[in-house]
């Protein structure tokens, strides 16, 4: 009498990859785990940026937010105040100038200060607001991407992998929380992918 | 005869020392193991043991028991923030603030010195100055790379006031495969370099090549600077016994080749020349025995392989066969076995007229013949000039270098004794404690008396 086989046991990789649009290194590095059979759960921050990337069909893909800049608070704070107040106060102004020959140079110096303004509010957006997001963008996507992580089951995942340098907080929380489970920033195939 | 017993005392900052086996610990033990013969109390600063073991993940037990017993070493910390992989062990700043952990990190070890083992040249200069404090080191000698080793020397030396050299093990501001500068001018290593070289006691350098293109940058410094050739160890090579019988007609020959092939060396001339040569009837039937990696990295033998006339999977391939065969890596334990196997060694070499490659000595020393297969103008022609078993080409043309196949192989056919013992003596010349002394007695002569003196007189 022969013994059945034991069911053989997918290993499951949960891949954490926050930048807006996954590197090349990531897209490769879930796919080759995909086509050696590795179940994938794949967590990025929104859908916007990332719905016309092609991934393995097998790939479970996971996404945080519909738009970003939408859902943190923040980003709709900074956007509001650099560039829809402004523009709505410029703009009310204009409305009771356009056309009234008498306003004709209120109406000009009205809309050189849009331009102005909205020179000088790309500028602050660029140079002072985005660098100082990008550093606590991590922080912020931890904390509002754990819940979407912890309906994967994580507990019962082979490894959980912080593919770029804004998983890292959310990877970290997690290692804390699922210390059994093995918790990497390296993008390593060896134990999945054959080497020939 | 004096009363102090007190022996000279060297610090040597050799990050990489057995177990490591990356491969320039050769001349580290050897320096460190010659200066401890020779009645210095030595003292090793080398790389910790967690980042050999777990980072670089190439150690050699055995070659730790080759270090003298009275060598004391000392393992200073190494900040391992760029090599850590795993978040479980992250720290709460690196794990929640990555991008700022990374920044500060980056900008802390670029501002002391521009290389990534600057913190273990931090660690070293802090642990030298208390062991000094405790008993005092009379000279510190460096060995790079890591070129921060020379940093901490530097630093050592201005602060504790004693002697310092330098041993440029390997090249650090010259490109040694494009035989140019190898970081563009502005960069902060030429400062550096100035810096560690100015104040050095002695500069070491592997060959006349390398010393006179550093010369001719520090003019100011070069009567202080010298050559130590990197030579072989006899305590780590079985020379293999002379063939008693010469090679007869009927046996094909074997040529071997032992080491890493690289993308750089001339591979495709030499598997042409081979070819050549083995439709000579003297090399009839004869094999070219590669042993040693394919590269240095999981996928880097795949190019290597058509070069060879091999197909994907190592195997010969019968349309391209030029007589090349894969033998694979060998432990060092089984390296005096594949050259007592192999009737002519064939010095394959990257590189041009800066390198010496330390494989050279170890081929001199079997006393076989050895074919050069390599740019005319390499630096190995200064230690192979006077090996009588030397068969070179002048350029790396196939017919000519096929040529030197042929004769190397009438050489190991004929097996002339005489031959054969002059070509050991000359490797004799190259044994690493020859090489070394020089480098101890300008040691030796900096030691200052008043602190030091001689067990016995």
């Amino acid at each position: 009498m022969s013994t059945p086989a034991e069911p053989a046991i997918t290993p499951r990789v949960v891949v954490i990859a926050l930048s807006y649009k996954p590197a090349w290194r990531v897209r490769s590095y879930v796919r080759d785990l995909a086509l050696a059979g590795v179940a994938v759960d794949l967590i990025v921050p929104e859908s916007k940026s990332t719905e016309d990337i092609e991934l393995d069909p097998r790939i479970r893909v996971h996404r945080v937010f519909d738009v970003e800049a939408r859902e943190i608070r923040i980003r709709r704070i900074e956007h509001g105040l650099l560039f829809n107040i402004p523009a709505k106060a410029i703009g009310r102004a204009r409305a009771l100038t356009v056309g009234r020959p008498a306003l004709k140079k209120v109406d000009a110096g009205l809309a050189l200060t849009r331009r102005a303004q909205s020179r000088i509010s790309k500028g602050i957006h660029r140079k002072m607001f985005w660098p100082a997001f990008k550093a606590i963008r991590p922080v912020i996507l931890s904390r509002r991407a754990e819940g979407t992580a912890m309906e994967l089951d994580l507990a019962g995942a082979d490894r959980i992998v912080a593919a770029d340098q804004a998983a890292i907080p959310l990877a970290w929380r997690l290692s804390r929380r699922y210390p059994g489970v093995r918790t990497t920033i390296a993008l390593d195939r060896k134990p999945y992918v054959s080497e020939t | 005869m004096t009363a102090s017993p007190r022996r000279p005392r060297l610090l040597y900052l050799a990050f990489y020392f057995p177990p490591s086996r990356a491969s320039g610990v050769y001349r580290a033990r050897a320096t460190a193991n010659h200066f401890a013969r020779d009645g210095w109390d030595v003292t090793v600063f080398a790389a910790p043991l967690g980042f050999l073991y777990d980072v670089i993940g190439s150690t050699d037990e055995k070659l730790l028991e080759t270090v003298d017993p009275r060598i004391t070493v000392v393992r200073p910390e190494l900040d391992t923030f760029r090599w850590e992989h795993e978040l479980q062990n992250m720290s709460w700043f690196r794990g929640m603030m990555p991008t700022v952990a990374k920044r500060f990190f980056d900008w802390r070890e670029a501002k002391q010195f521009p290389e990534q083992y600057v913190s273990w040249a931090r660690s070293s200069v802090a642990k030298a100055l208390k062991l000094h404090r405790s008993e005092k080191f009379d000279a510190v000698v460096a060995t790079g790379n890591p070129f921060a080793a020379f940093a901490a020397a530097w630093a050592i030396g201005k602060l504790a006031r004693i002697p310092y050299v330098i041993d440029y093990r390997d090249s650090w501001t010259l490109d040694l495969f494009k035989d140019e500068p190898a970081f563009p001018p502005e960069h902060p290593t030429w400062k550096w370099e100035r810096r560690v070289i100015g104040k050095a006691a002695s500069v070491v350098f592997v060959n006349n090549a390398l010393r006179d293109w550093h010369a001719e940058r520090y003019p100011e410094s070069a009567d202080r600077m010298m050559v130590v050739p990197n030579g072989w160890d006899p305590d780590l090579l079985d020379v293999p016994e002379d063939p008693a019988e010469p090679v007869t007609p009927q046996r094909p020959l074997t040529f071997g080749y032992l080491g890493t092939l690289t993308t750089h060396q001339p591979i495709e001339e030499m598997a042409e020349a081979f070819r050549i040569a083995r439709e000579h009837p003297l090399l009839a039937g004869a094999e070219l025995n590669i042993f040693g990696h394919l590269g240095f990295f999981k996928l880097s033998h795949m190019p290597l392989l058509p070069r060879l006339g091999l197909d994907a999977a190592g195997q010969v391939d019968p349309e391209l066969d030029a007589g090349l065969r894969l033998r694979g890596p060998v432990p060092k334990t089984e390296v005096s076995s594949v050259y007592a196997g192999s009737d002519v060694l064939v010095f394959l070499a990257a590189g041009g007229r800066y390198v010496t490659s330390g494989k050279i000595f170890e081929y001199m020393a079997t006393g076989r013949p050895i074919v050069s297969v390599h740019a005319p103008d390499i630096a190995a022609r200064e230690v192979l000039e006077g090996y009588p078993l030397w068969f070179h080409a002048e350029s790396l043309d196939p017919e000519k270098l096929a040529q030197s196949f042929v004769e190397a192989g009438e050489a190991a056919r004929r097996a002339d004794p005489q031959l054969r013992a002059a070509a050991r003596q000359h490797a004799a010349l190259f044994e690493r404690d020859t090489l070394l002394a020089p480098l101890e007695n300008r040691l030796r002569s900096l030691v200052r008396s008043s602190t030091v003196q001689e067990v016995s007189s």
